[in-house]
């Protein structure tokens, strides 16, 4: 390939109309000619150039809102799955050795019976600094009976995060940017307060969000459809509802 | 004032901020370029909520003697807007351009942004003094993601006069920068 041939070929690419056939050529001639790799550089300048000579239009405002809601989860996601989990209280692991899917053995029984003595001893004093971090899994809702989640929650930091698998948001509601899932705290016997939305993962398949705030004295959390931008109360329908333990 | 550049550290840094800073300085701009080429509203709303997203998680990657942000960004959104008229998923296309070329711009204070701006304007300026024919070529490769094979079957010319066009245009567009970048440092 002559120089004269490179530059067509680097034109061509400088603005993405590059046929994929004769990329291999211009690589080969590339390798072995500065004046046609700083040639590229330079028209691969004024191509990139081109997009920004557009004139700007100003998107709706839901479009940041939407953006910056899942950044911020996401930056929130990262800060919490960087603080070390501590081991589960020594009660807890005992619990965890009850044998499951069988029926309690003498041991599993005296195993629970003693995790559940330690654990009303532990919840009549106040957590001490730097409690476990307890994990509620969840699967089934009455909307979309495929999804699970598990729900981790700091008491100590007051932070949760709740990450789904299964929610079929553009497939349920045909469009994934009128829609978004919005997460509500249910108080016992109290009204649903919005608490956050879920954001999509990078994989495409699991949703997560970020609750940074006391889930003591709730019941439950929940995850209805709602219009983008979220509602003051649920009006869309439910597809997760997590229990909570009592005195969480 | 913060820097593009600053902001994409605060953005590899996990910081919200540093995105709010980018998304309100260049929003308009990328929405605008999804626009033209998408031609639909709530595609390009996706492409570039997409296209700052992958920023957001890819920001480590940028790399400044690779180009200005405002033109890395360009050139992300542009890229998936293409993908998604063809429909293809993900990133199909090279994001980077050819490993070998060497880079056109390294500076990145405020008055190589100056000087960029006004270099935008010239070619803004030169785009639309190219002759039609020219323009035309130019606009369904780059905003129209057509390659040349492509185009010279949609003008009905041959592949040789796509590819000549495609030069005289670069030729005419880089003249009127007037050869600074190529004067900068690699």
């Amino acid at each position: 390939m002559t120089c004269d041939e490179s530059e067509l070929l680097l034109a061509a690419h400088a603005v993405g109309g590059l046929d994929p056939g004769e990329e291999g050529g211009l690589r080969l001639h590339l390798e072995g000619c500065q004046d046609c790799r700083q040639l590229g550089g330079v028209l691969l300048h004024v191509g990139t150039m081109i997009a920004g000579t557009v004139t700007p239009v100003t998107p709706p405002p839901s479009l940041r809102r939407n953006l910056m809601a899942r950044v911020e989860a996401e930056a929130r996601a990262r800060s919490f799955a960087a603080v070390p989990q501590r081991s589960p209280r020594w009660h807890r692991r005992l619990w965890s050795r009850v044998p499951s899917g069988r029926r309690f053995t003498a041991a599993g029984g005296l195993a629970a019976a003693a995790a559940g003595l330690l654990a009303a001893w532990s919840a009549a004093g106040p957590h001490p600094a730097g409690a476990v971090a307890i994990r509620v899994p969840t699967c089934g809702s009455a909307g979309v009976p495929a999804t699970r989640c598990i729900l981790d929650y700091d008491p100590d930091r007051h932070q949760a995060v709740l990450t789904a698998t299964g929610l079929t948001l553009p497939a349920v509601l045909g469009g994934a940017s009128a829609q978004a899932y919005e997460v509500w705290l249910i108080p016992a016997g109290g009204a649903p307060m919005p608490a956050a939305f879920l954001a999509q993962g990078p994989d495409g398949g699991s949703w997560s969000s970020v609750i940074s705030r006391s889930l003591h004295g709730c019941a439950a959390i929940a995850v209805t459809a709602e219009p983008a931008g979220g509602s003051l109360a649920p009006t869309g329908p439910e597809v997760l509802r997590v229990p909570l333990p009592p005195g969480i | 004032m913060i820097t593009d550049e600053r902001a994409v550290e605060l953005i590899a840094q996990g910081s919200p901020e540093g995105m709010e800073l980018l998304y309100d300085r260049y929003g308009s701009l990328a929405y605008a370029v999804a626009l033209r080429v998408l031609r639909d509203a709530s595609a390009a709303e996706d492409v570039v909520q997409e296209a700052f997203l992958s920023i957001w998680r890819g920001a480590a990657t940028y790399r400044p003697d690779r180009g200005g942000v405002r033109s890395w960004l360009c050139t992300v959104v542009r890229n998936r807007s293409i993908d998604r008229t063809r429909g293809r998923a993900g990133r199909s296309r090279d994001e980077l351009p050819l490993e070998h070329v060497a880079a056109g711009t390294s500076s990145s204070d405020t008055w190589t942004e100056v000087v960029a701006e006004l270099d935008r304007e010239h070619i803004r300026g030169a785009l639309e003094r190219l002759p039609a024919e020219q323009r035309t070529t130019i606009e369904l490769a780059y905003f129209g993601g057509c390659s040349q094979s492509e185009i010279s079957t949609r003008m009905r010319v041959p592949l040789g006069t796509v590819k000549g066009r495609t030069r005289l245009a670069l030729r005419t567009l880089r003249g009127v920068l007037g050869g600074w970048c190529v004067e900068q440092p690699a």
